[in-house]
């Protein structure tokens, strides 16, 4: 095939990214000829760009060849369901901006440009195996989120989210390109996968996984890894890495909250399993015992303590907090401690007996499925537990979990709402959250050395049932006639209860009738 | 073992139909209360309805085996499948739970808050407790094991008395924590069923069959692996244990029941000692003793596991006795009452035998009738003098007498006269746990004379002595409370002198469960 024609088949397979800047630019356009006078056109254009990328994303996964484009980025279906993921995150948020009242007299043209953008920077985010187009597609997303959280710009905690966002940020990404470069120089390669079988030969040359060597070539390497991982860790608010998040979280506009919290944070996984599947867990036949070695058991053990250290923070830290939105920062911390234990799974490997009784690591993209699945789960229950939040805010005025008291009897459809929401959170049958914990658990327990994770989990849960519900109490327990809030006009009550009702029977939908998602995720190769 | 499918699907219909009825409720505005009852008194009316039609008419007494079964998949991939069935243990419970639904509904007729949620938190409580008594999977028990968490904790949080917020959270954190345990257990069991990820199976049928397969013989556990000195069986054993365990509730797991029972609303309390209570021993029995018999008898004999139960059982009746006795809140007397009433169901299914079993299973069905009685009473009197203090009533046979004679009849059925319903559970526990456990049984019938003293007490203080002159006007029990009342009281006296109706039923299948944990 000659290049022309070469080049043109891959245009062909990267159509949602140019349909979504395209859009970004039309919004751009859109604002500049309206000049910011009516925002609202130019949310409903984005809008539109973004409902026609979804849609060719979804018409894209039965051609997926799983092959290269452009010869850095892959065309697959992981990439396409982390694509769908975070395009349809965007449109929610999308619209929970048009309908976010904090919005209505600050004049946010460029905002839903900047919006589009950093999704764009997360598509490529999530489909690519080569270090230096996975940083450019990490720092457009991050750039465009550091602008996206000083957007309210009379308020001093946005502007100061914005700093605080940006000085940390830079400092994860300066973190992680230096670990970027130590893995170029000591393995010689940006490609993921010929990182994996360099880090394969120098870590983990030893039968069965068990005794390798640590010379200063190796430790090059491990080095490079764990600073990737503190870039990575940053992204996805891991403890030690989180401390931006709850001011961040508080302080931004709560779509742009939502945003990052929901839309970052799934992207940000895709690249993290993107990344140990290539690093971690390729597989190399070792000659005598005849069998393959998959994982790597210090990798995970490094994940699993991080994960840990992260559910539990992130869990006693929630229920000290008051504010709604800053609740939810540190429970989604809490949830990138699940999902990483999920990583830590699928880095592990699976264990296995063979013939002669011995232990062996067998690969298993089951932990990669439990983390793809729980973030199609943690989309919905966190988007609506969100798109509530802005609700009340817009509806009430009232951000704290005191100030809610009462409200479940003046909006009980959203707040009915809500108590699915943080059902799901909780991880409580019938809803998508107790799936995904439930594939989770499944993953780790099989996992070499890891089942104390799971126990761990499992309690976590315990511990955050405290602060969910410690919402529903306030909401519901309190008398209609306690409610100290009261109502505001245009807050766009209508539209948003139906996202949130949406958004309610898809966590519900997704835990009763899992089958398809259960199968969509199952389909996935990292 | 497992007759036909059931073409009818009669469980589908008892279990989901309450849907249908929250489903209408939820569209029918705020403001029509008497609607919303309506629906709700229908909606707990057909599966009572049904399950009288299940229960007399289409269960075949005599046969041991799961029926009325059916089952399709769920998730294929991880071999979840919607499966459900009855047996002797199981369908007594359905008929109990959905009397006990329907007497709610009429005996919550003055709720004034929130009518419309109460009633579809009412209805999706029904279904989660129906669901779990019929469920062979146990993916699907334990969906409908926690779906039962949500309603009760709004239940008791909202409509409940003073101290409700701490009740209701105390309830739901005790209850999740034991929920986890079952579900690591439940995780442990499904990937230990077999090496081959494609014959893994959630089907409790298919458990059971493992379960009881001797290590070493092809078809038993595929990868056991030991912790800590204990055996994959004994971990998941006790893990499932706790998590019963604390729904029975079983001492020192039970200091979630007095707060809950005291802030719930009548009608809750009623729902909460009378059927939620069961579904703790009947998932100890279900799950537990079916599907790891061993850990409880092994080489002929009672292990250290079954004699532990049994002792617990023996605090549960001593312990749950004398607090009782020291109670001065008439609700709280009850609640404690019923903790020492469980203790007969675990003294029971530690005695591994035919009457030990017979006798848990009678108590946990005859202790569903007597304490919603009495919970009803209470909830009676305190409707009228707005305090439940023992020591502030007295007299009050004299004003309200057709009360006192109802009250009477509960008491001595929850007392255990002979007659009466509560004497044949708690005589057959005893009488198959002095085979195995003569001291223990002796020390327990200290919790009988116990029992008794305190419940004589009761009467004498709050029924007779001076006829007091502020409960002069107490209207006697009106219409609506009749009808609460009325039925279980003729179950108290109808289990009592014909307990065949209830024997009948479940012999079969406890001969199978002796069959199966004490093999010959």
């Amino acid at each position: 095939m000659d290049w022309l024609a070469q080049t043109n088949a891959d245009v062909g397979r990267i159509w949602p990214e140019i349909i979504l800047s395209v859009t970004a630019l039309v919004a751009l356009l859109s604002d500049l000829l309206l000049k910011g006078r009516d925002t609202r056109v130019t949310g409903w254009v984005t809008t539109l760009g973004v409902v026609f990328t979804i849609y060719w994303i979804a018409r894209s996964f039965a051609g997926a060849h799983g092959g290269h484009v452009f010869g850095m980025m892959l065309d697959d279906r992981f990439a396409l369901f982390f694509k769908l993921l975070i395009a349809s995150g965007l449109l929610v948020v999308t619209l929970l901006s048009m309908w976010f009242r904090g919005f209505d007299h600050d004049g946010i043209g460029e905002y839903y440009s900047i919006l589009v953008t950093a999704a764009v920077g997360a598509f490529f985010l999530v489909s690519t195996d080569h270090l230096l187009l996975l940083f450019l597609g990490l720092e457009t997303l991050s750039i465009s989120s550091y602008v996206l959280a000083g957007f309210l710009k009379r308020d001093i905690r946005s502007t100061e989210a914005a700093v605080k966002y940006l000085v940390f940020g830079v400092l994860a990404s300066g973190a992680m390109l230096f670990g970027f470069s130590l893995l170029y120089g000591f393995t010689g390669s940006v490609r993921l996968p010929e990182i994996g079988s360099a880090v394969q030969r120098l870590l983990l040359s030893g039968a069965h996984g068990k005794d390798f060597h640590l010379d200063a070539t190796g430790m090059g390497v491990a080095v490079g890894v764990i600073l990737s991982l503190a870039g990575f860790g940053f992204k996805v608010a891991a403890f030690p890495f989180h401390f931006w998040s709850p001011d961040v979280y508080e302080g931004a506009p709560t779509p742009v909250t939502t945003f990052l919290s929901v839309v970052s944070k799934t992207a940000s996984f895709g690249m993290i399993l993107r990344f140990f599947g290539g690093v971690a867990a390729t597989t190399t036949v070792v000659p005598d015992a005849g069998h393959a070695v998959v994982g790597s058991p210090a990798l995970a053990a490094v994940l699993a303590a991080i994960a840990a250290m992260t559910m539990t923070f992130g869990n006693v830290a929630a229920m000290l907090q008051e504010n709604a939105k800053r609740l939810l920062a540190y429970s989604s911390i809490a949830h990138a401690g699940y999902m990483l234990a999920g990583v830590a799974a699928f880095v592990a490997g699976a264990d296995a007996i063979d013939a002669h009784g011995d232990h062996y690591n067998v690969a298993s993209l089951t932990g990669a499925h439990a983390v793809a699945f729980y973030l199609a789960a943690y989309f919905m229950m966190n988007l609506g537990a969100f798109a509530v939040v802005t609700y009340l805010s817009n509806r009430w005025g009232a951000e704290t979990v005191g100030g809610w008291a009462g409200l479940g009897w003046k909006s009980p459809v959203a707040c009915g709402a809500l108590a699915v929401f943080l059902l799901s959170l909780t991880g409580i049958p019938p809803t998508a959250g107790f799936v995904g914990k439930w594939y989770l658990l499944q993953a780790i327990w099989t996992a070499p050395a890891l089942q104390w994770l799971a126990v761990l989990l499992v309690l976590n849960s315990i511990v955050s049932l405290f602060y969910y519900f410690r919402m529903a109490k306030s909401l519901f327990f309190k008398g209609e006639e306690e409610a100290t809030a009261s109502p505001r006009k245009h807050a766009y009550a209508f539209e948003l209860s139906t996202i949130v009702v949406a958004l309610a029977v898809g966590t519900l939908w997704f835990g009763l009738s899992l089958s398809w998602l259960m199968n969509l995720v199952q389909s996935l190769h990292v | 073992m497992i007759e036909t499918m059931d073409s009818t699907h009669l469980l589908s219909w008892i279990t989901l139909s309450p849907l249908i009825g929250m489903v209408a409720i939820l569209l029918t505005p705020r403001a029509k209360t008497d609607v919303i009852k309506t629906l709700a008194a229908a909606f707990t009316g057909i599966p009572l309805v049904l399950a009288a039609w299940m229960y007399f008419a289409k269960f075949q007494v005599g046969t041991a085996g799961y029926q009325l079964y059916e089952v399709f998949d769920w998730v294929k991939t991880f071999h979840i499948q919607y499966q459900v069935g009855v047996d002797g243990l199981s369908a007594p419970l359905v008929l109990l739970n959905c009397l006990l639904l329907f007497v709610a509904v009429f005996s919550s007729w003055n709720v004034e808050k929130g009518v419309k949620g109460y009633f579809v938190l009412l209805l999706l409580l029904e279904v989660g407790i129906n669901g779990v008594f019929v469920s062979l999977d146990l993916f699907l028990f334990y969906v409908y094991w926690e779906l039962m968490l949500l309603p009760m904790y709004f239940l008791i949080g909202i409509w409940g008395g003073p101290r409700r917020e701490y009740a209701a959270i105390k309830f739901f954190l005790y209850t999740l924590a034991g929920s986890v345990l079952i579900l690591i257990a439940m995780v442990a069991m499904y990937l230990s069923s077999s090496d081959d990820p494609a014959q893994r199976t959630f089907s409790l049928v298919k458990l059971a069959q493992i379960g009881q397969t001797p290590i070493g013989k092809p078809g038993c556990w595929a990868s056991l692996p030991m912790l800590f000195g204990m055996t994959f069986q004994h971990w998941c054993f006790l893990f499932m244990f706790i998590g019963f365990a604390i729904k029975v509730p079983v001492f020192p797991f039970h200091t979630w029941l007095p707060d809950a029972h005291v802030e719930a609303p009548t009608a809750i309390s009623v729902i909460l000692a009378g059927i939620l209570l069961k579904l703790g021993g009947y998932g100890l029995m279900r799950v537990n003793m079916t599907v790891f018999p061993d850990v409880m008898w092994q080489n002929g004999t009672t292990t250290v596991w079954a004699t532990g139960l049994a002792v617990l059982g023996t605090i549960n009746i001593v312990y749950g006795a004398f607090v009782a006795m020291a109670q001065t809140d008439f609700k709280k007397l009850v609640a404690y009452s019923s903790v020492a009433h469980m203790g007969f169901v675990l003294l029971g299914l530690a005695a591994m035998n035919p009457q030990g079993l017979s006798g848990a299973n009678l108590t946990l069905f005859n202790h569903g009738t007597s304490s919603a009685m009495l919970f009803l009473l209470v909830g009676v009197i305190y409707d009228r003098a707005h305090h439940r203090e023992i020591a502030k009533f007295g007299g009050l046979a004299s004003h309200m007498p057709v009360y006192a004679s109802l009250a009477f009849l509960g008491i001595f059925t929850s007392l255990g006269l002979p007659g009466l319903a509560g004497f044949w559970g708690e005589v057959l526990a005893l009488l198959g746990a002095w085979e195995r456990y003569p001291i223990l049984t002796a020390i327990s019938t200290i919790g009988l004379i116990v029992t008794a003293a305190f419940f004589l007490m009761t009467i004498r203080r709050v029924f007779f002595g001076p006829a007091q002159e502020k409960y002069r006007g107490f209207p006697d029990v009106t219409l609506r409370e009749w009808t609460c009342l009325a039925p279980f009281g003729a179950l108290c006296v109808i289990a009592g002198v014909f307990p065949a109706f209830l024997l009948n039923w479940m012999g079969p299948s406890i001969q199978s469960l002796v069959q199966i944990i004490t093999p010959k």
